[in-house]
């Protein structure tokens, strides 16, 4: 059992009578490994919150099928043990924080001391103790991407299910969430988060799955997807200078000198390999051959272009979702 | 059932909070309390009229209550979003429509029952100031008899319905039109006996009179509020009762609608997408 395992799902928008429908998600098909967490990423509009609704039973699929902790999304016994931050969370401004964490302990099935101990307790671990009493109406961005998270946690669940959770927060509450959601995984919570902060993604995930146009264009270890391309080999070396490499030199892109030690690019390794020969050679001496990868951010990027042209990507991992 | 009962305190937690809710009712005991001031017009009849527009402002500021604060409860959570947190968890969207109906209603009630204290309070000074009955003059109904308490506890049932309307409309229509549909079922409501004469009058007889017009107005008198069967103030301001069988058929016909209209207010929000 995958605690969220998607098949083929697919989600038509249609606004009215007359509107075209909009295809939000087409064929989606994805699971998360027991205790991992997933980066979900995508450019706006790609299908990542209609994803997370349809999991959780807020949009109906058009066609496929999606299970959470092996129960089916329409079912509410489902969600029981998931955890759900959405995306710039709202909540009712008369209450204070500690009245709104209760309200959401008791509707996942909390009850009596335990509640009041707990809502303080999640307070505390997302830094809002000192505001427990204050009505959220008076809660900045932050504050309430803050009090979204506790109330996602309040009832310890197995699976959370977090939509952009670093959004409006300064960098001091990104670092405070990226240490919730490890604290989450090393308490063996599957945690599934979107996110536009593609470092945030690369630091934290297990797996990334990748989406553009409703599609699942990529999906994988970080590793997987960003260690087959090589998109350049830098070189450091000394005594010689950009004339002295000859046909080699050809290729260079990124030169720059700094004192005796030049520095340079050239796109892949048998070029490599002609200007370190050239350099040596030369009588120049080699300090350093390291080859640049492709960052997630550029994996990404080019995902992103290749999709809007209908190409089929060429990224590590494996595009059903399914690699582990 | 749990879960309904843990969103409708919320509701009323809420909606107690309202500001349209205090000023609505702070209205509506300002109209009941200028019931003196159009008693002194009417000489002799100042009891009469307190009691007629106080029972009147109740029912009528009650239901606009439930017209202000209900009519945009669901849209509220969708355009809000608080409505995310709260389905995303083990909750069924029937238990979300009937817990936001329940606490509607908790705080349309307690809204209304305050109306009527003030209400009654200030017919009780009325009638203990009231200067005594002219010699020869017939008795005057007592001031807190019983049919003043029956059109009370109608206006209660009254609200049962008004703010089941007023959840269905909310939940399948913007805040405006939601609010523009109920205060016409209210409007209309109070016209359903009406409509019934008019589809007895439609009838085909004696070659006058359409099947089709006789079948539309009967279909809408039984789609329609009977809010009319609720309003019993003018036997109540005269000091007569209804009978025990018509109060008791009359409240179950005010939770039978109200039921129907949750039932189908929830199969609809069933379906509804949450985008």
């Amino acid at each position: 059992m995958h605690p969220i395992e998607t098949r083929d799902l697919t989600v038509v928008y249609r606004t009215g009578v007359l509107a075209r429908p909009h295809l939000a998600l087409d064929g989606l098909t994805l699971h998360i490994e027991e205790g991992e967490v997933f980066g979900f990423i995508g450019a706006n509009g790609a299908g990542k919150t209609t994803t997370i609704k349809t999991l959780l039973g807020l949009i109906l699929p058009t066609r496929g099928e999606c299970s959470l902790l092996g129960k089916s999304a329409r079912d509410p016994v489902a969600r029981r043990e998931i955890g759900f931050l959405p995306e710039s969370p709202y909540f009712y401004e008369y209450l204070d924080a500690r009245e709104t964490l209760t309200f959401y302990a008791q509707l996942s099935g909390l009850d009596g001391p335990v509640v009041a101990a707990r809502a303080d307790e999640v307070l505390e671990r997302v830094g809002l103790a000192f505001a427990a009493d204050r009505r959220v109406g008076t809660y900045s961005r932050g504050m309430r991407q803050r009090l979204g998270l506790a109330q996602a946690i309040i009832h310890k669940p197995r699976l959370a299910i977090l939509d952009e959770p670093m959004s409006g927060l300064d960098p001091l509450g990104r670092r405070d969430v990226r240490a919730l959601i490890l604290e989450l995984a090393r308490g063996g919570v599957t945690v599934f988060f979107s996110s536009h902060i593609l470092s945030d993604v690369e630091a934290l995930c297990d797996r990334v799955g990748v989406v553009a146009d409703g599609k699942l264009v990529a999906a994988g270890p970080v590793a997987e997807l960003t260690t087959p391309r090589v998109k350049a080999v830098e070189i450091r070396c000394s005594g010689v200078s950009k004339k002295d490499l000859g046909k080699a030199g050809e290729t260079v892109s990124e030169y720059r000198e700094d004192g005796e030690v030049v520095t340079f690019e050239v796109p892949d390794e048998t070029s490599a390999d002609k200007a370190a020969r050239a350099i040596i050679k030369k009588g120049g001496s080699l300090k350093s051959l390291v080859p640049v990868k492709e960052s997630l951010e550029e994996v990404f990027s080019r995902l992103q272009v290749v999709s809007s042209d209908g190409v089929s990507p060429d990224a590590g991992g494996d595009a059903e979702g399914g690699a582990t | 059932m749990k879960r309904a009962l843990t969103i409708a305190r919320n509701t009323f937690r809420e909606a107690v909070r309202d500001r349209v809710l205090h000023l609505v009712a702070a209205f509506g005991v300002l109209v009941l309390l200028s019931g003196k001031v159009i008693g002194w017009v009417s000489v002799g009849e100042d009891i009469k009229i307190v009691r007629d527009i106080g029972l009147t402002s109740v029912g009528f500021f009650g239901a606009m209550i439930a017209l202000f604060v209900g009519t945009g409860l669901i849209q509220r959570e969708l355009g809000g979003r608080t409505i995310y947190t709260i389905l995303a968890r083990p909750v069924a969207r029937w238990e979300f429509i009937i817990g936001k109906y329940l606490g509607l209603l908790g705080t349309v009630l307690i809204a209304t029952a305050g109306m009527a204290v003030v209400f009654l309070v200030y017919l009780g000074i009325m009638t203990a100031l009231a200067p005594g009955a002219p010699v020869g003059a017939t008795a005057a109904p007592s001031a807190f008899g019983w049919p003043v308490f029956q059109s009370l506890i109608l206006s209660g049932f009254e609200m049962v319905m008004m703010t089941a309307l007023a959840v269905f409309f909310s939940s399948v229509s913007t805040p405006i039109l939601s609010a523009v549909f109920t205060f016409f079922a209210y409007v209309a409501g109070q016209f359903a006996s009406s409509v019934s004469l008019l589809a007895e009058m439609a009838a085909p007889k004696g070659g006058s009179g359409s099947w089709l017009g006789h079948v539309l107005l009967d279909v809408i008198y039984r789609v329609m509020p009977n809010l009319d069967l609720m309003n019993i103030r003018d036997s109540a301001t005269h000091g007569y009762a209804v009978s025990a069988g018509q109060m008791v058929w009359t409240i179950v016909y005010a939770i039978a609608y109200a039921g129907v209209v949750l039932a189908v207010t929830c199969a609809a929000f069933e379906r509804r997408n949450m985008p």
